[in-house]
């Protein structure tokens, strides 16, 4: 009998730490949660090392990359694998240059060229870089709670404000903890949906959160994913400004 | 001439050796491409042939640095000696052979390059009237290589940065048969942007063929990618006209990405119009067909390609290339004038 009331008490504090954590964790609002996200999102900028690894029906290519970042919109990226070495992609606000080494040729696309797959992977040019705050371009809406892997997540709907943008709707997974989105769904206006990303591995590097492997899926594109692991990352380093120029790209 | 020849030969073996034994211990990054193949040449009026080719290329990078940087790039090519007319049955090429460095001038640096080297003004992938160091049209094409253009010369440029997107670039074609100063090559291009739109002056005056070029190419958008450029060759006081023009746009349909790419050129004093027509789709990052076409317009010329292309595994492409050339095809088109011919290789770069 005992033994009977002591597991009841158990049982009821239990539930009152889950019901807690749960009230607590609703605390917060959309607009918060989305907030401490883009806190973790972009650093000042970045050097990473990257592995690329492209796998659908037809093989599996992996591309080996050091991919520079400043700010939400420049971005250079130069493959070292053998196969692509020299190749080197520079993503600015509004334009993408694309630099062959054999042919020398230096290709500058715009308009929605910027929407295109890189390099023929599941990631777009538009995907290389932060762009504007979520909040200038979405309403959010908290959808709920849902645990990924044992990690609480929130989960937050974003509606496009105006047709400016390339995913209208999303859906985050956004840890409850770290602040960093651990799958994500990006869709059509229709609510077809475009692209999943789920994020395998988290490590936490200069006390931010960052996603050292996922996994991008185009979902127009039957059976093909695109794994993205960063061996190397370096945050806030000072990266040279004239790294994002037409000079470096053709060094 | 043979005797030359040989010691040339064993003169590139020598570097190759001594930069691959170098890379062991330096700041290297090496790769190898091996491409070999068998093409079925089938002429309209003569028996079918099938030769078998083999290519294999030693590409030695320095490391990344952003000061100075060097590339020797070594090829050798297996020739089948039932078709060859030449005197080795290997043939060894150096296409690339430079070192770059960077110097400050003031509060700017200077990117110096001297070498072999590939250098391109203007824009287009086929035809590009700016281009005033390669020419406007390649001198042949073979729709079967993953690079159409890949013309090299020996050079020294020197490269100033004006802003992010904007430089002056001054270049020397040193010529090993001049002696003469003005017998020599050299220019210079001036590239930024204008109202959004990339645009290019460019100057070579060829000294030992007393003529001077100059271009104007201009780059945008106009919901579609275009390029222009206009050449004037002036020698003797005449002036020749060519300008050739490209649209590039990429895309997706249900089942893939696709690319299309069309480009002209015209020579307006031969009263010559080219086409380039140029359709890739995709169903796979690692699997594409394509078809690509050089028309002379008034004509029945034409060099025609279609094939497959598919990366099953990390460096390695398959390919299949159909081609047909009709009679008189310019360009030194491959095939040869009035043949239908399918070329199969295996490429692999590791």
């Amino acid at each position: 009998m005992q033994n009977r009331s002591i597991r009841n008490v158990t049982m009821l504090a239990l539930a009152l730490v889950l019901v807690g954590t749960a009230i607590g964790a609703q605390t917060l609002t959309a607009e918060q949660i989305v907030r401490r996200l883009e806190q973790n999102r972009t650093p000042d900028d970045s050097r990473s090392e990257v592995v690329m690894t492209i796998t659908d029906r037809f093989g599996t290519r992996a591309s080996e990359l050091i991919a520079y970042q400043r700010g939400d919109d420049d971005t250079l990226i130069e493959f070292t694998s053998a196969a692509e070495r020299g190749q080197k992609v520079l993503r600015t606000e509004s334009e993408i240059y694309l630099f062959y080494p054999d042919a020398a040729e230096l290709i500058r696309l715009q308009g929605a060229a910027l929407r295109d797959s890189m390099v023929g992977s599941d990631v777009s040019y538009e995907d290389l870089t932060g762009g504007r705050s979520l909040l200038e371009d979405y309403e959010v809406t908290l959808a709920g709670n849902e645990s990924i892997d044992g990690n609480q997540t929130y989960i937050v709907d974003l509606r496009a404000r105006s047709r400016n943008v390339a995913y209208p709707r999303q859906r985050l997974w956004i840890d409850a903890e770290l602040f960093i989105a651990r799958r994500t769904e990006l869709s059509a206006l229709s609510g077809r949906l475009l692209k999943t990303i789920e994020v395998e591995q988290i490590e936490i590097i200069d006390g931010r959160p960052y996603p050292v492997d996922m996994v991008i899926a185009d979902a127009l594109r039957r059976g093909s994913s695109t794994r993205v692991q960063t061996d190397r990352i370096q945050m806030n380093i000072g990266v040279d400004p004239d790294v994002f120029s037409l000079d470096a790209l053709q060094w | 001439m043979v005797a030359q020849r040989g010691a040339r030969s064993a003169a590139l073996v020598a570097a190759a050796l001594f930069l691959a034994a170098a890379a062991a211990n330096a700041q290297l990054r090496q790769s190898v491409t091996v491409d070999a193949g068998a093409t079925a040449a089938l002429p309209l009026e003569s028996e079918a042939t099938i030769a078998s080719f083999a290519t294999a290329e030693l590409d030695l990078r320095s490391a990344p640095d952003a000061q100075v940087s060097g590339r020797l790039q070594l090829r050798g090519t297996a020739l089948d000696p039932a078709n060859n007319t030449a005197d080795e049955d290997v043939l060894l090429e150096l296409p690339r052979a430079f070192a770059r460095v960077r110097l400050p001038v003031g509060e700017r640096s200077v990117a110096l390059t001297a070498g072999r080297t590939r250098l391109t003004w203007g824009d287009g992938q086929v035809f590009n009237a700016g281009d005033t160091i390669n020419g406007a049209r390649a001198a042949s094409l073979d729709f079967a290589d993953q690079t159409l253009r890949d013309e090299t010369v020996w050079l020294a440029a020197a490269r100033l940065p004006l802003g992010r997107f904007s430089f002056v670039e001054a270049v020397a074609l040193p010529s090993l048969s001049s002696q003469a100063w003005w017998e020599q090559t050299a220019g210079g291009r001036i590239q930024g942007q204008i109202a959004g739109v990339k645009s290019e002056l460019s100057y070579l005056q060829r000294g030992a063929e007393e003529t001077g070029e100059a271009a104007l190419s201009l780059q945008g958008n106009l919901y579609l990618d275009v390029y222009t450029a206009t050449n004037a060759s002036i020698k003797h006081g005449e002036v020749t006209w060519v300008s050739s023009a490209g649209v590039l746009h990429n895309g997706r349909v249900g089942l893939g990405d696709w690319s299309a790419r069309v480009e002209g050129l015209v020579d307006w004093d031969q009263e010559q119009v080219l086409l380039y027509p140029e359709l890739t789709w995709s169903p796979s990052p690692l699997f594409s067909v394509f078809g690509r076409s050089e028309i002379l317009l008034d004509s029945t010329q034409s060099n025609s390609g279609v094939g497959v292309r598919w990366d099953p595994a990390t460096g390695m492409t398959l390919s299949l290339v159909a081609q047909n050339a009709t009679a008189g095809a310019g360009a030194g088109a491959t095939p040869a004038e009035g043949q239908f011919s399918i070329t199969t290789s295996l490429r692999y770069v590791f």
